[in-house]
């Protein structure tokens, strides 16, 4: 029996390789469950242990700049899956499109990220660099106008940067893989029977997207008392 | 081969209430009504929102019971890590908003 040539030699056919693909896939991203849920974890014993700190620090973050880039990053995911759902038509015109326009939306998101981060550095609060207790709006007050900031806000920004800083860089992996999937694309490397490398792409991408669905209100919306 | 494909709407369906849920989310985390419940709202919606990404976006409908079960895999040890972990750090007896040793200021004045 011959087999296609995209069908790599250790399978039966295509149907036997694309589950090995989407499973070794899980398997990954359950790894990627518990890289991200350790940090998840010692954030929440840490909010815990200091949660008036911690409020006080979800309070001083950019709650709208976070809210749009929620957006950004779920129209993303839609878009991916428009792709994903054109590639197992076997449209590689349409596939080409909707990757441009995710990996668009990626690089968008890592933009407003940076601006967020630069405005974090305006507000003086990033930690051993140039946290102060003392609000940038607070400045001008005289001292017993002013609402400083607990010390232990500086473990909260620790968390939001290490937090945020390793989804950027997964979303960094992300926008790259999407790029030479785009040129796979262009090449017409991708049929309706082949198209698992852009499932497993779209995955990974959505995967990246639920751990900003859970960090946004971890990080940004916990801020009552 | 099983085509894994919904139709347009559902995903554009999918889209919107996505978009709705993250339109609440925020609005629940103004309403001051306590500390526990905002954040249950908060993580609640979360889930909603992961769930409708997995199953819909992600496929996970149309795959076999084995990809299932290794998606669970990791959010079933993640569940034992949090709770045992947070039945630790809920049933000492450490004062609130301190340090360890009781010091009202975990890192020093600079």
């Amino acid at each position: 029996m011959t087999k296609p040539a995209y069908v790599e030699q250790q399978f039966e056919d295509i149907e036997q390789q694309t589950h090995a693909a989407t499973l070794g896939m899980w398997v990954f991203l359950s790894t990627e469950i518990l890289f991200f849920g350790v940090l998840f974890c010692s954030y929440m014993t840490c909010r815990t242990r200091w949660p008036d700190a911690f409020r006080h620090g979800s309070e001083d973050l950019f709650l709208w700049i976070g809210g749009i880039n929620t957006a950004v990053l779920l129209t993303s995911s839609l878009f991916m899956a428009l792709a994903v759902r054109s590639a197992a038509r076997g449209d590689n015109r349409r596939v080409a499109i909707w990757l441009c326009i995710t990996t668009a939306f990626g690089v968008a998101f890592l933009g407003i990220k940076g601006f967020e981060y630069a405005q974090d550095a305006k507000e003086r609060l990033i930690p051993e660099y140039n946290f102060s207790t003392i609000s940038t709006e607070d400045a001008g007050k005289p001292p017993s106008k002013q609402d400083p900031r607990p010390q232990q806000e500086q473990l909260f920004m620790v968390f939001y940067f290490i937090m945020t800083g390793f989804h950027a860089l997964h979303m960094l992996a992300g926008v790259g893989v999407l790029l030479v999937l785009l040129i796979m694309t262009l090449r017409g490397r991708f049929s309706a029977e082949y198209h698992n490398p852009i499932e497993i792409a779209g995955l990974y991408w959505h995967f990246v997207d639920i751990v900003w669905v859970f960090l946004y209100p971890a990080l940004y919306l916990l801020r009552q008392a | 081969m099983a085509k894994k494909a919904h139709p347009i709407g559902l995903y554009l369906l999918v889209y919107l209430a996505l978009l709705c849920l993250l339109g609440i989310t925020i609005g629940a985390s103004y309403l001051n009504i306590g500390r526990y419940p905002n954040n249950i709202i908060a993580m609640g919606i979360a889930i909603i929102k992961m769930l409708l990404i997995i199953l819909i976006f992600m496929h996970l409908k149309y795959e076999r019971w084995i990809t299932w079960f290794f998606a669970a895999a990791g959010m079933v040890w993640l569940c034992i890590m949090i709770s045992l972990m947070m039945t630790d750090y809920l049933s000492r007896n450490h004062p609130v908003n301190s340090s360890p040793k009781g010091e009202p200021v975990f890192i020093s004045e600079r």
